[in-house]
């Protein structure tokens, strides 16, 4: 028996549900007919957040984003009634995309994230039925041709449910949710309300398009034991420690966790991040800002939180920034990922300085996060194995998840 | 030699040949296209002059800075680029062992 990695333990903070302590299943990130399932059990049937509700300002605004999982595209709008409504991105005409913006640019084109574009109606390229923003069916050319109970009231743009929390705009694929968003993602939600999030900025986006399960992808970014190792080169002495592996403290809601990182109280800083702290905020540990919705536990040596809004959703919050991941599951073996990373709005151009230290140390971090996906899949694949090994404490939201996507899974098969 | 920056910092000035890149992408191609001897003697050149830098700047507002006084920001904004690749990576332009670059897409 080797010695424990650290003194502390986990402290959970809200009872502990019942986890399988056993090997875990292969099945659920390899699987094409599982995957199948996943999407009418999972994808359908959660909220799921889209984008911010800066991405579409103004009236008119609207965004068009590929929903893989839906086998669908949607489009958000703002109406002239400043209401943010979705849509299927298709024509009950003949079912062409009523949408079809050319790629809204980024240097290497935005399309696996959205394409953005602002209007008074939507024209189907195919025809030119005319739709408004809310959806609605104009009068058409050639309506005497249709049949004669065609109803336009009917035949509006399919719509799907929309809301939003702090911002974050999230939809749900049932036009009558069993529940509202708030109801679903309560209690994590509360913890988090408190948050400055409207008065931070939008700074850096990133995508990449993997070769990996959305739930292994999701897996190496909400346990911080892969830190120990992983990250031995770009934070040595706070990711990679031993003690860093166990989070300070835990907390599980229903199908959503959240768990907070340990900070090193010796950490040295480098010089580009001693600058970038003695001008602003850096994404590494430094001084403690007090904002509302941090440490929920009261943790000492307080990092950040990890917050986990299932099914593929995170909102990390930290001490004078936070960032977002969206896992869009587009196969059982492939997903596009996006991260977006804010910071309260730079004042003077030294903080602005000082915000670039955050992008580029939370960016090639993250290039490490990303570098086992692909190898991992393809040996899951392989058939060699049937289980996996995770740890019990520090690997509780993977674990967590498992029993999650589980649960959902085989709750509703029969319904 | 012209002048890209302000009186005071003529001494950096060898690095405007390449390095006034706008974006935060613009600025990772170039360090990933760089190697690791150039990274280095970017970092020593600006490491002991960017508290200057950032003092001298904060005489304007951020909107509104000089022609020469923003040159001198996107050089400060290059230092945070490439100070991973000198302080955790060894030299490396790349994160080593990390993500194809060509595949990170950077949107902004």
């Amino acid at each position: 028996m080797t010695a424990p990695i650290t003194d502390r333990e986990v402290k959970w903070a809200t009872p502990l549900p019942t986890l399988d302590p056993g090997p875990l299943s292969i099945e659920p990130y390899v699987s094409p007919e599982f995957y199948q399932k996943e999407k009418r059990q999972i994808f359908k049937k959660a909220w799921l957040e889209v984008a911010r509700v800066e991405e579409i300002p103004e009236k008119g605004d609207f965004l068009v984003s590929k929903m893989e999982a839906w086998d669908s595209e949607i489009i958000l709008v703002r109406g002239k009634d400043d209401k943010i409504r979705g849509f299927h991105n298709i024509c009950p005409h003949r079912g062409m995309k009523v949408s079809r913006c050319q790629d809204s640019g980024g240097p290497f084109g935005d399309a696996d994230v959205y394409q953005k574009g602002n209007g008074h109606v939507f024209v189907c390229p195919f025809h030119g039925w005319t739709y408004d923003l809310d959806g609605s069916l104009r009068p058409i050319v050639g309506e005497e041709y249709l049949a004669k109970d065609f109803k336009r009231s009917e035949n509006g743009l399919p719509e799907i449910s929309v809301d939003t929390w702090n911002g974050f705009i999230f939809v749900h694929y049932q036009q009558n949710p069993p529940q509202t968003l708030r109801e679903f993602i309560d209690p994590l939600a509360r913890d988090l309300d408190d948050f400055p999030f409207d008065d931070f900025n939008h700074i850096a986006r990133y995508s990449a398009r993997c070769k990996s399960n959305w739930k292994a992808f999701i897996d190496a970014f909400h346990e911080a034991y892969h830190a120990v190792f992983l990250h031995g080169r770009s934070i040595p002495d706070c990711g990679a420690t031993p003690e860093y592996g166990v989070p300070n403290s835990a907390r599980i809601y229903g199908p959503h966790h959240s768990v907070s990182m340990w900070a090193n109280p010796d950490h040295q800083p480098t010089p580009a991040e001693t600058i970038a702290w003695k001008y602003g905020v850096s994404f590494t540990p430094g001084e403690n800002n007090q904002l509302g919705g941090l440490n929920p536990s009261n943790d000492e040596n307080w990092w950040f939180d990890i917050n986990v809004f299932f099914p593929n959703f995170f909102v990390d919050v930290g001490p004078g920034w936070y960032f977002t991941y969206n896992f869009r599951p587009v196969s059982e073996n492939e997903t596009v990922w996006i991260m977006n990373i804010y910071q309260a709005d730079a004042k003077t151009p030294s903080e602005k300085i000082a915000q670039e230290h955050t992008k580029v140390i939370l960016r090639d971090i993250v290039y490490e996060d990303l570098s086992t996906l692909e190898d991992t899949q393809e040996m899951l694949e392989s058939g060699v194995l049937t289980h996996l090994n995770a740890t019990f404490d520090p690997e509780v939201a993977v674990r967590h998840q498992h029993a999650t996507v589980m649960e959902w899974v085989n709750s509703g098969e029969n319904s | 030699m012209s002048n890209h920056l302000p009186d005071g910092f003529e001494a950096l000035e060898f690095l405007t040949d390449r390095w006034l890149l706008e974006t935060e992408n613009e600025r990772h191609r170039a360090r990933l296209a760089s190697d690791p001897l150039e990274l280095r003697k970017i970092y020593d050149t600006l490491l002991p002059r960017m508290e200057e830098i950032c003092d001298f700047l904060d005489q304007y507002p951020l909107e509104n800075m000089p022609w020469a006084a923003h040159n001198l920001m996107t050089l400060a904004l290059v230092f945070m680029e490439v100070s991973p690749s000198i302080e955790v990576f060894g030299g490396s332009p790349t994160v080593p062992f990390g993500f194809a670059p060509e595949r990170w897409i950077i949107h902004c």
